[in-house]
């Protein structure tokens, strides 16, 4: 029992973070508005929130408009629903600024903002405008409730991050052990090959698992299962290389000969890892992937450190599983070499 | 050490289940998009291609041990 503590820690931390990173709720946030362009004078806007609770709060309830930085509050306001909620805007003719933002204030969900692109017709734009706009009084910007937070695009699936991310992690981590035991099989300890190829075995499973959640994520995120994205790409390539690993194995007969021949490859085929993942897409433009390309990571979003609660934990619990299943495939990998051999 | 697999396997599994089960009647206060369940679908590629491999592995060791004992 004593022995296998880790064991039971990885095992505790892997259900901590799958029933934590299903059930905890997402902060409210703004979905949209029911208009795409803005003109001077009256204007009825519909603004749809997501885990709002406008019902709840009607009487707290305050819609406004920022034009640049100048905030014009929402007249005659009717709620529709918990998450739907309606208001008149009076925009003058001239206005400062072409940026706008829609917001909705309740004590309970915080402000929620929406940027979205508009259609400006009919302004004119005057900088110096001594347009004031209102003044609005906000009594608490903060939720009152603990939740991951609300990314316009991602909506549920930014749980995905403590399923799909530790995957590619725990390859990182196997691949470095397989790394280390074919640097070791080089320097005459051709024992330490099984080891390597346990570890590349479990790795490229947890590249495979990889694979196909990010694929799953992409189609309702990116809009298409595969994108021209050199992550996608490059994980692809270090898939089917160290897919070919395996294949060079079992090509060769002679034990001493296939834990040269082995080692060299995987050496090569980890530095080509950490090329096609780490460097190449942050040498190009098109990467969509968060960090990628100038795109903000996760972390960005994350200041309130919610997600980090659970993401941490998942890439220690998801790289221990790991660990263990090299350790069981090493044993598999020992028992049949010394069946092999007799 | 298997019994603890076995565990771990029962446990992701069940705890999958029945957090699903619990979300479906959510839906309609927390999860109105759809999107998650496209969490659920990942969720349950991980955890099913991890089983897979852990019942692979174990049904080798068993394989291996029995040849190596006889």
């Amino acid at each position: 029992m004593m022995r296998n503590w880790w064991k039971w820690i990885c095992l505790l931390l892997l259900m901590y973070v799958i029933i934590v990173a299903l059930v905890v709720p997402l902060v409210p946030g703004s979905e949209s508005v029911n208009i795409t362009s803005l003109h001077p004078g009256l204007q009825r806007v519909e603004i749809t929130g997501y885990n709002t609770h406008f019902v709840q709060e009607e009487e707290n309830l305050q819609c406004y408009v920022s034009i640049g930085k100048t905030l014009v509050k929402g007249q005659n306001l009717s709620v529709i629903s918990e998450t739907q909620a309606a208001f008149d805007l009076i925009l003058p003719d001239t206005i400062p600024d072409k940026n706008v933002g829609f917001y909705a204030n309740t004590d309970f969900d915080g402000t929620i903002y929406l940027s979205t692109a508009m259609r400006m017709e009919g302004f004119i734009l005057e900088p110096n405008t001594p347009w004031k706009g209102d003044v609005i009084t906000v009594k608490n910007e903060e939720q009152q409730f603990f939740g991951f937070p609300f990314q316009p695009n991602l909506f549920e699936t930014i749980r995905n991050l403590m399923f799909h991310v530790p995957m590619w992690f725990t390859m990182f981590f196997l691949m470095t052990i397989s790394f280390v035991m074919s640097i070791q099989a080089m320097n005459q300890k051709p024992e330490k090959d099984l080891k390597a190829a346990a570890a590349a075995e479990i790795g490229l499973w947890f590249c495979a698992l990889g694979l196909i959640t990010g694929s799953v994520w992409a189609r309702f995120t990116w809009g298409a299962w595969w994108n021209k994205d050199p992550q996608l790409n490059g994980a692809m390539v270090v898939f089917i290389v160290y897919a070919t690993y395996f294949i060079l194995r079992k090509s060769v007969q002679d034990e001493i000969k296939r834990a040269r021949l082995s080692a060299v490859f995987n050496i090569f085929a980890f530095i080509l890892m950490i090329l096609l993942l780490m460097v190449m897409p942050r040498m190009v433009d098109t990467s969509l992937h968060p960090g990628k390309s100038g795109n903000p990571a996760f972390s960005k979003y994350d200041l309130d450190s919610s997600l980090r609660m659970v993401f941490y934990p998942a890439v220690i619990a998801w790289g221990m599983l790991g660990y263990w299943m090299y350790r069981w495939q090493t044993k598999v990998n020992q028992y049949k070499n010394e069946e092999n051999e007799g | 050490m298997r019994a603890n697999f076995f565990a771990l396997w029962c446990a992701s599994v069940l705890s999958f289940i029945t957090t699903t089960a619990q979300a479906s009647s959510w839906e309609m206060k927390m999860y109105e998009h759809g999107k998650i369940s496209v969490v659920y679908w990942v969720v349950a590629i991980v955890i099913i291609g991890l089983s897979l491999k852990i019942t692979l592995l174990n049904l080798r060791l068993k394989k291996e041990k029995r040849n190596h004992h006889s």
